[in-house]
């Protein structure tokens, strides 16, 4: 549409222009995707994100977990060869079928570590921002209380002190190491203050607006008005911190894995697989080469989506460019 | 951290000192250079940069004396807040590069559950974030007067 407005001004009067253009309304969720696809990286880092799923699901159908665990040590640190497309570990395991079974450990902490902090972080910004008063004033010095000590550090202290209470989880047939439960709340907890702060300024702007005088001169009562009315409003950067979240989330389990603190055995994930290979950095690259390789592709393709979002999701971002 | 042959100089450390440091550095510079580029995006459109073209400077006296000092400015802020934060993040990278720092202290210590030292190390980083945001706002204001602390 805008190729043929800069093509055809010279020629077509511009009443006739705008009278074609015009039967084409579309509502605010359709020009955002518009814009969303306009975004080469993010659209691009979205393909590699499927792809990377699709890599995860099939090899689980390929693989069972056993496979992934089952460890003979004569065939131990093998390259990549025919069997074994990404070479074996210092126990013989087959790196393959640890990538798809740490791959899935790993996003799961990811996604779920990261509603976690979405939950309270808009809890606690929505909260903050619309009561205000007391509330406020409590709730942001808890917020810039957690901010000013380094999340590694609290990570690494609530890694140690709750790993290895926690027994194992059976769900689904499979064994998960109850260390991943800790890790998912204890990212959560260390992770919801930027966006508490973003929610909460934005209630602060939006209480103050004609509709919700209105929904509450209509005596709509208070949560209502927090979920129903404005929370949809607030839904944009929500979305953008999400996705960015998830991105965070498996850099910050690759972080503590990797000090020995985070998935314990007999989950594989990510980070676990690079402390493996910190030991063989030149006799065996394939260990570590395979796990940060998808690291960084589901990382960067995380944070290209995110910021596609963030542009497709702003209304003022046409004006912009 | 050096090599026993040589011994403790200079020299050695600094030697020593190029990956970590490199590695360090790396991630920061990706993250000024987004920051420097969205407030340079905001400088250079400003009337000051438009008289400086209007005089008919270079481009690059224009870019460097004009633009990029401007738009600088906010970094402090963020060097500011970050300065504590890589004390404390170097975690990972000094127990790669096997650096007896204050990282490999606290998670010696862990390992050790040696909870004094752990709250030392925290104590001291949260009073470094605190130290560091009053130094930063006050250098701010000095660098940018247009900025009043009320």
């Amino acid at each position: 549409m805008d190729k043929a407005l800069q093509t055809g001004t010279d020629a077509v009067p511009p009443v006739v222009l705008s009278a074609k253009t015009a039967p084409e309304s579309r509502s605010p969720w359709r020009m955002a995707l518009r814009r969303f696809l306009r975004h080469r990286a993010a659209v691009t880092g979205g393909l590699i994100l499927l792809g990377i799923a699709l890599y995860i699901g099939i090899g689980s159908v390929v693989f069972s977990e056993r496979d992934a665990n089952f460890n003979d040590t004569s065939i131990r640190l093998q390259g990549p060869s025919q069997e074994y497309p990404f070479g074996t570990d210092s126990v013989g395991r087959d790196v393959l079928a640890r990538t798809v079974y740490g791959g899935q450990i790993s996003l799961i902490i990811g996604v779920f570590a990261m509603l976690v902090a979405i939950t309270l972080g808009t809890s606690v910004g929505a909260l903050s921002g619309y009561y205000g008063g007391l509330v406020d004033a409590l709730l942001m010095r808890l917020t810039e209380t957690m901010l000013s000590i380094p999340n590694l550090l609290i990570l690494l202290v609530m890694a140690k002190f709750f790993g290895g209470r926690i027994p194992n989880v059976e769900v689904a047939g499979r064994t998960f190491s109850g260390s991943i439960l800790v890790i998912i709340l204890i990212i959560g907890f260390t992770s919801w203050m930027y966006l508490a702060r973003i929610v909460r300024s934005l209630f602060l702007k939006l209480k103050e607006e004609e509709f919700i005088l209105a929904a509450r001169a209509l005596g709509v009562p208070n949560t209502r008005i927090i979920l129903v009315h404005i929370l949809p409003n607030a839904m944009a950067p929500i979305i953008v911190a999400a996705t960015l979240g998830i991105g965070a989330a498996i850099i910050t389990e690759a972080y503590i894995s990797f000090l020995g603190l985070g998935v314990g055995p007999p989950s594989a994930s990510w980070g676990n697989m690079l402390t493996g290979g910190q030991r063989f950095v030149e006799r065996a690259p394939w260990l570590w080469f395979f796990p940060s390789l998808l690291i960084i592709l589901t990382v960067l393709s995380i944070n290209f989506l995110g910021d596609g979002l963030r542009d497709a999701l702003d209304p003022h971002a046409d004006k912009k460019v | 951290m050096y090599d026993p042959i040589v011994g403790r100089t200079t020299n050695q450390i600094i030697q020593h000192m190029i990956l970590p440091v490199a590695s360090l550095a790396l991630i920061s510079i990706a993250n000024y250079s987004r920051y420097i580029r969205a407030s340079m995006l905001e400088v250079i459109h400003s009337d000051y940069i438009r008289t400086a073209r209007a005089k008919g400077l270079l481009e690059r006296r224009i870019l460097f004396a004009h633009a990029l000092r401007n738009a600088v400015l906010p970094i402090v802020t963020i060097i500011g807040l970050d300065l504590p934060f890589l004390l404390a993040g170097a975690v990972v990278t000094e127990q790669i590069f096997a650096w007896p720092g204050m990282g490999r202290l606290f998670i010696d210590s862990l390992n050790r559950s040696d909870f004094p030292v752990l709250m030392g190390i925290l104590m001291m980083i949260s009073v470094a974030v605190v130290l560091f945001q009053l130094l930063t706002d006050i250098v701010y204001t000095w660098l940018d007067p247009r900025i009043r602390l009320t």
